[in-house]
């Protein structure tokens, strides 16, 4: 039965990936769609016998969003996952450490300012700044207590959306509702190169975090103890912030900043089966890919209108956390 | 003892006598001194108007009072002038020692001198004129009649276009860069203070400029309370808020109503609708199914115009159908599947767009799409403001992109330098025919 459960968990996203495929405000038969797609899979160069529309929708504007989809849940629930097995703390998430607001501001200034570089490189390096400076301010003597990094995550986030007011009192109103958009997140421009840019820094993070989760489930019983079993706590700390700050920046720079998936993810997954961390990263990478591809399905066929999906998941993300404290009674998770 | 008593006797005699001449001389004095009432001066004349002020063709009551003090009763010439011309002249009979009051109403225009005449005597008032506008939120606005210090954060090229540039004394932000404004020859418009913009207003800056009107759209949802602010400040505020090819009429009209300039308006207007009928003649007729389907896209390749704004007006008036326009809205963003299914003939960018023309050609996704597959994909220059005259050379090329055929004769250029000639006395800052 519990086996039964992890494999279901396991394979969550290929039911979602094929019911995905076939939503969408175009008009394709679902049969079509899979024929189209497994002859494209199989045989890439055969000339389509079905209208070259068809083509175009399914290979390269569904399967990309799709799978940016995929990989972007991944990378977030994944992220989530190692941090607050990390940090002790259920309130972390990749954003808790300034990501977002670093990100927004990277964007913002990609705006404001004329810059060789594209504002997901923006996003991406001040994202990563701002997670930086949390960790370098919350360092003390050489050690990172886990209540002064979520302060200095706090206390990095207001700066930087100082910064970003700033920056956005001098944006004129069209370039300031692109941003607004891109702060809300969403996979409506997914294109085949956000899919090559994200994956080979997503999957790689995804499987060294997977590989070191024994690493996470002993630093997860805290410093002193992971230190009594002679492991390096401060290498290993670090080597995970970077691996899961790094995948969230990436998936952040492509799509903007989806709210609360790293946070509901690992919840509802540890929820599940328990806090052995050599089950939960897997099976969150699974879990919040299949939850993001569905929310985006509902935010693409909802209305004619795209929704963007960073909307969505955070109102099932707030119910689901008051149900989350009144059920535990505001006690902290142990 | 008989000396003191006569001594007493002619003291008291003395007091007396000096006294009664003082009264007479005193007496004598004030009758010789009190004003005399002029013998000729037979009336007591009073006018008054109903209002302390009045709006452009509100009807101005005027009310004359005359008191007759003679015995007899006589007829006399009442005459009311509004600066040099007679409104009213009648003979009037005034009973003796009795008043007569008359009314003379006429049409405000603009301020004036009253000067209200009866026999020889004469009065005179002074008639106040406001001017009452209406802006695009309905509010009914009263400004001077003779505006001087206007702050403009809308459409400052119309103000130059009605010749009233001589009233602007700070403008919007984004004039400095607006490339009509900074084509013109007469005005260094780098030199105009700016106290930003409507989405953000530098209160203190705007005051230090002592406007007596500011020009303000009205998209920003902060723009009331700013509206609010300024006009507890006496600063009058007309909101501006365009959405159609109709508005843009209306705020020629409106701003021509503003700055008194009623006739360069309609001199505007007919400007416009030259090119406007050219295009309507040639493409009113095409029947609606073979009317090819348009799509103007925004700062995004995905973010369309709806059914609201003048570029969904432009699209239909040049003779083409926006899919978009079964949306609400004047920017929406939709999915690619959707543009897709709509296959629009033809793609217009918007000026300012960052993406270009290549973008849209060399996507992966939008390669089935008619407009691509065919070539139709265009942008037109950065920087043509779509809320003021030169809209519809706009339109013309609008029109001439949808209906090569219908068009080719011509030249949009030629069109462009003739309008901004007519209207800001300068040849076309864009280029319109590559």
């Amino acid at each position: 039965m519990k086996k039964l459960k992890l494999l279901v968990l396991a394979v969550l996203p290929i039911p979602a990936f094929f019911f995905s495929l076939v939503i969408g405000q175009f008009d394709i038969p679902p049969l079509t769609v899979y024929e189209i797609f497994f002859t494209k899979l199989f045989n890439p160069l055969i000339s389509s016998p079905w209208p070259p529309a068809y083509e175009v929708v399914v290979w390269n504007i569904r399967l990309p969003r799709v799978l940016l989809a995929l990989l972007v849940g991944a990378s977030l629930s994944v992220s989530g996952t190692a941090l607050q097995g990390l940090f002790r703390n259920p309130l972390v998430s990749p954003y808790i450490l300034g990501l977002s607001w670093g990100a927004n501001f990277g964007v913002a200034l990609s705006l404001l300012i004329p810059l060789p570089f594209s504002p997901q490189f923006m996003a991406f390096s001040f994202g990563l700044l701002a997670v930086f400076l949390a960790y370098s301010i919350a360092k003390v003597r050489g050690e990172t207590p886990v209540i002064s990094l979520v302060l200095a995550g706090v206390i990095v986030s207001a700066f930087f959306t100082a910064l970003q007011y700033i920056a956005k009192f001098f944006l004129d109103p069209q370039a300031l509702q692109g941003l607004v958009y891109w702060m809300m997140g969403g996979f409506y421009l997914a294109h085949w190169d956000d899919v090559m840019v994200t994956c080979i820094p997503i999957i790689f993070s995804v499987v060294m975090l997977s590989l070191m989760s024994w690493r996470i489930n002993v630093l997860s019983m805290g410093d002193a103890e992971a230190k009594m079993m002679g492991l390096n706590t401060e290498l290993n700390k670090v080597v995970i912030i970077v691996l899961a700050t790094v995948m969230a920046a990436v998936a952040v720079s492509v799509v903007g900043t989806i709210g609360w998936v790293g946070l509901i993810i690992p919840h509802l997954v540890r929820m599940a089966v328990g806090p052995d961390h050599r089950k939960l990263i897997p099976l969150s990478a699974t879990v919040g890919a299949a939850f993001l591809l569905v929310a985006d399905d509902l935010a693409r066929s909802i209305t004619t209108y795209e929704l963007p999906v960073g909307i969505l998941t955070t109102l099932s993300g707030v119910p689901f956390f008051v149900y989350l404290l009144k059920k535990t009674k505001g006690r902290s998770w142990s | 003892m008989k000396r003191f008593k006569l001594q007493g006797k002619s003291s008291a005699a003395v007091a007396t006598v000096s006294l009664v001449v003082a009264v007479v001389v005193i007496a004598v004095a004030v009758y010789m001194l009190w004003p005399a009432k002029p013998a000729e001066c037979r009336f007591e004349l009073q006018a008054s108007l109903d209002k302390p002020y009045y709006r452009v063709g509100d009807e101005v009551s005027l009310s004359i009072v005359i008191r007759n003090l003679n015995d007899t009763a006589t007829t006399q010439t009442v005459e009311v002038k509004v600066d040099d011309e007679v409104v009213y002249s009648e003979d009037v009979e005034i009973p003796a020692s009795g008043s007569k009051t008359v009314a003379v109403g006429f049409k405000a225009e603009k301020p004036s001198t009253i000067t209200v005449t009866v026999g020889e005597d004469s009065t005179t008032l002074s008639l106040e004129v406001v001017r009452c506008v209406t802006d695009f939120w309905g509010r009914d606005i009263e400004i001077p009649y003779n505006v001087e210090r206007v702050v403009v954060l809308a459409e400052y090229e119309i103000v130059y276009a009605l010749g009233a540039w001589d009233k602007v004394v700070g403008v919007s932000k984004y004039a400095y860069t607006n490339p009509v404004m900074c084509a013109l020859k007469d005005i260094n418009i780098s030199e105009v203070p700016s106290p930003g913009s409507s989405w953000s207003l530098n209160v203190e800056e705007l005051l230090a400029l002592d406007p007596q009107v500011v020009l303000i759209y009205g998209f920003s949802g902060r723009t009331a309370e700013t509206v609010e602010q300024l006009e507890n400040l006496g600063i009058k505020c007309v909101v501006l808020e365009l959405n159609s090819l109709d508005d843009i009429y209306r705020l020629i009209r409106l701003y021509g109503q503003i700055f008194g300039k009623e006739d360069r308006a309609e001199e505007l207007i007919q400007i416009m609708n030259q090119t406007l009928d050219m295009i309507r003649e040639r493409t009113a007729n095409i029947p609606y199914d073979e009317r090819p389907k348009v799509i103007h896209t925004w700062s995004k390749k995905l973010k369309v115009t709806g059914n609201m704004g003048v570029i969904n007006d432009l699209i239909e008036l040049a003779g083409g159908v926006n899919p978009a326009s079964e949306l609400e809205g004047k920017y929406v963003t939709v999915s690619i599947e959707q543009i897709i299914e709509w296959d629009p003939d033809v793609i217009i960018i918007w000026g300012i767009a960052k993406y270009g023309v290549e973008d849209i050609m060399n996507d992966t996704q939008w390669q089935t799409i008619s407009a691509v597959v065919n070539g139709r994909v265009y942008k037109y220059p950065r920087g043509i403001c779509t809320w003021s005259p030169e809209v519809v050379v706009l339109a013309l090329k609008f029109a001439k992109w949808i209906h090569p055929e219908l068009f080719s004769d011509v030249n949009v250029q030629e069109v462009a330098d003739q309008l901004f000639m007519e209207v800001y006395g300068i040849p076309s800052p864009f280029e319109w025919e590559p």
